[in-house]
């Protein structure tokens, strides 16, 4: 973000120079290489980049349930309300986890336990995280929020299977929001539905958020859904921010050639286009990442400058931040 | 205490609930061959159960002049080389057969939950350790197993039942490890993971009773192979021991009378085979219930 004032406090969520890697078959998997972020309550901010660029891994980490096994998180910091959560004890992360911190997922078909009806699912994360001498009743609870994300509460004891996919994320959202997170991690939450009900389902998700002041990490690859939901965007490619700004920034002004070939690719409706224009190439492998800029196989302005060394993050024009040390020659091509 | 807060609010909804098992359910009764099955067994179960007051002599009577007598109106199914009656000794012996496969397997089905949720969940290492044990048990040949724990402990109900548990142990916690293997990568787990549920409630409340289907099919199934097993046991003369009337047992006294007597063997024989037929119907129900794939 642009105006980032060393005098105001630390921001209410604070990533700094998160590292994840995986280890597979002796293999080192680098999915998260120094992702630093932040965001105020009731703010959002996307998260945009291509499938296995580690937006999810970046969600897992916060919450800290990257799996036992392979997964590590080597270095950087998480700070939520001051607090650094990677260094927090088990015990500390479990009252935070579902309760102060909490996440929406994917695939709305499969985050919920078939065997279970909804409402228990519900009331499920309430009782966890009751406090001693917390009158409020789980099985209330959890109708109260059903009626909230509209479903009537008499499908308390309705199982998943007997729910549409629009209904089931619904019931998702009502497990993330159960317990008034301060912050939502919602891991695409839209990409498994239909245009309608994302629609439906994005509507649902702002009401709410504005209601409680929850502030809200979308993780997404839809540039039309950051459009219509985001306060700001961090473009992520290949473990790296490459760009970050607020919304109007980033899509009055695209500077990284990757965003710019992100905007590329979507098809202009009012013209008649025969090709779609993706970004030519593939994501690299992220066991053997490319020396200096990720994106400088695919990139059409790479010179030999980007391929030397790590690359710096540049401010841009209108002040932003891009992490590309040619953008000086885009900004004069793209005119 | 005062009851303010507790209003009527439920029954509601109870029109519109259909679980899981309400609809195994429904499925099941579709199936012809599996609800004779259950009835059968149901019937059986009741015979064994009531056999002190249906039988109609006790099954260690002995009446020796009376003795190979064909069955008649007077016995039933004929009696034995000491002529105890034979109707009266099967219905008895149901009671040991029976509860000696259920009690079996039940054994065998919860040491293998329990083995293989904890494998399955946490893998790598803790995974490799259980499952090497697993293949040490498995590498014996099942039924010279069942002979060693059975002479070690010594015959006797309680003995037999440990000696035929033991065994299969290692094939439920392997098919539990599997189911679970595959169930854990869903996203309700991460999900589950990331409202905070504990890693015990994770196994036992959201996994488990998610890989139950194929448990409770193999465990049907498994408890009709026991009964065979527990059967043979007593052939070798290593089961419940005579006079106690067990199926098995009364096989193994039979035999060296097949040729002059063959009631003898036929009716304890009929009643093995029997239940041994109907629990693979109801196991074979059941697991086209339980597929998921056939749902509605």
């Amino acid at each position: 973000m642009a105006e980032k004032n060393p005098n105001t406090d630390r921001p209410f969520l604070d990533i700094k120079d998160l590292v994840v890697e995986y280890v597979s078959d002796g293999e080192t998997v680098h999915a998260v290489n120094g992702v630093s972020l932040h965001l105020e309550r009731g703010k959002t901010l996307g998260l945009v980049g291509e499938t296995g660029a580690g937006k999810t891994t970046i969600a897992k980490s916060i919450l800290r349930i990257l799996p036992d096994v392979g997964a590590k998180i080597c270095g950087g910091e998480v700070h939520l309300d001051g607090e650094n959560l990677l260094e927090l004890p088990e015990v500390e992360m479990r009252k935070i986890r579902g309760n102060k911190i909490s996440m929406i997922f994917q695939d709305p078909m499969t985050a919920l336990n078939p065997v279970q009806t909804v409402g228990d699912q519900i009331a499920e994360v309430v009782r966890l995280h009751l406090e001693h001498g917390d009158r409020t009743d789980p099985v209330e609870r959890a109708k109260e929020m059903l009626e909230i994300v509209g479903i009537p509460a008499e499908r308390f004891s309705e199982y998943p299977h007997q729910f549409s996919g629009g209904m089931k994320q619904r019931v998702v959202i009502a497990i993330a929001l159960a317990c008034n997170p301060d912050l939502l991690l919602a891991d695409e939450p839209t990409t498994a539905l239909d245009v309608t009900i994302q629609a439906q389902v994005l509507d649902l998700i702002a009401d709410l958020r504005n209601k409680y002041n929850t502030a809200m990490l979308l993780i997404t690859h839809d540039m039309g859904v950051v459009a219509q939901v985001c306060d700001d965007v961090a473009v992520i490619y290949a473990g790296n921010i490459v760009e970050y700004g607020t919304k109007r920034q980033v899509f009055k002004h695209p500077t990284h050639p990757y965003t710019i070939g992100l905007f590329g690719a979507i098809p202009d409706m009012n013209e008649d286009e025969e090709w779609l224009h993706p970004i030519d190439g593939l994501p690299p492998d992220p066991t053997n990442l490319p020396q200096g800029c990720a994106f400088s196989p695919r990139c059409p302005y790479a010179t030999d400058e980007c391929r030397k060394e790590a690359i710096k993050v540049y401010r841009t024009a209108d002040g932003h931040d891009c992490r590309c040390c040619r953008i000086e020659a885009i900004a004069k091509k793209e005119g | 205490m005062p009851e303010t807060k507790t209003a009527p609010a439920p029954q509601q909804h109870k029109a519109k609930k259909k679980s899981e098992f309400m609809r195994v359910m429904r499925q099941l009764s579709k199936n012809k061959l599996a609800m004779i099955g259950i009835a059968v067994l149901i019937i059986e179960i009741l015979l064994a159960a009531l056999a002190p007051w249906i039988a109609p002599y006790e099954y260690d009577k002995m009446d020796i002049p009376n003795a190979f007598a064909t069955p008649s109106a007077e016995h039933l199914f004929g009696t034995d080389d000491m002529g105890r009656d034979i109707f009266s000794r099967v219905l008895y012996g149901g009671r040991y057969s029976i509860s000696t496969g259920i009690l079996a397997v039940l054994i065998s089905t919860v040491l293998g939950i329990c083995v293989g949720s904890v494998a399955g969940y946490f893998g790598g290492q803790v995974d490799n350790i259980i499952m090497r044990l697993l293949d040490i048990i498995q590498a014996i040949p099942g039924m010279l197993l069942m002979i060693v724990i059975a002479s070690v402990l010594g015959p006797g109900f309680i003995n037999t039942v440990i000696a035929l548990s033991v065994g299969s142990i290692p094939a439920s916690a392997r098919m539990l490890r599997a189911q679970m293997l595959k169930e854990r990568e869903n996203e309700y787990i991460e999900a589950s993971q990331s409202i905070n549920c504990s890693k015990f409630r994770i196994i036992f409340s959201h996994l488990l009773p998610n890989c139950m289907s194929p448990m409770i099919v193999s465990s049907t199934m498994g408890v009709a192979q026991t009964i065979t097993t527990a059967a043979g046991l007593s052939f070798i003369g290593l089961g419940v021991q005579p006079p106690t009337p067990e199926w098995g047992a009364m096989l193994s006294a039979a035999r060296q009378f097949m040729r002059q007597a063959p009631h003898l063997i036929i009716f304890p024989g009929l009643a093995i085979a029997l239940t041994v037929l109907v629990l693979n119907f109801v196991g074979d129900g059941l697991r086209d219930a339980l597929d998921p794939k056939l749902k509605n």
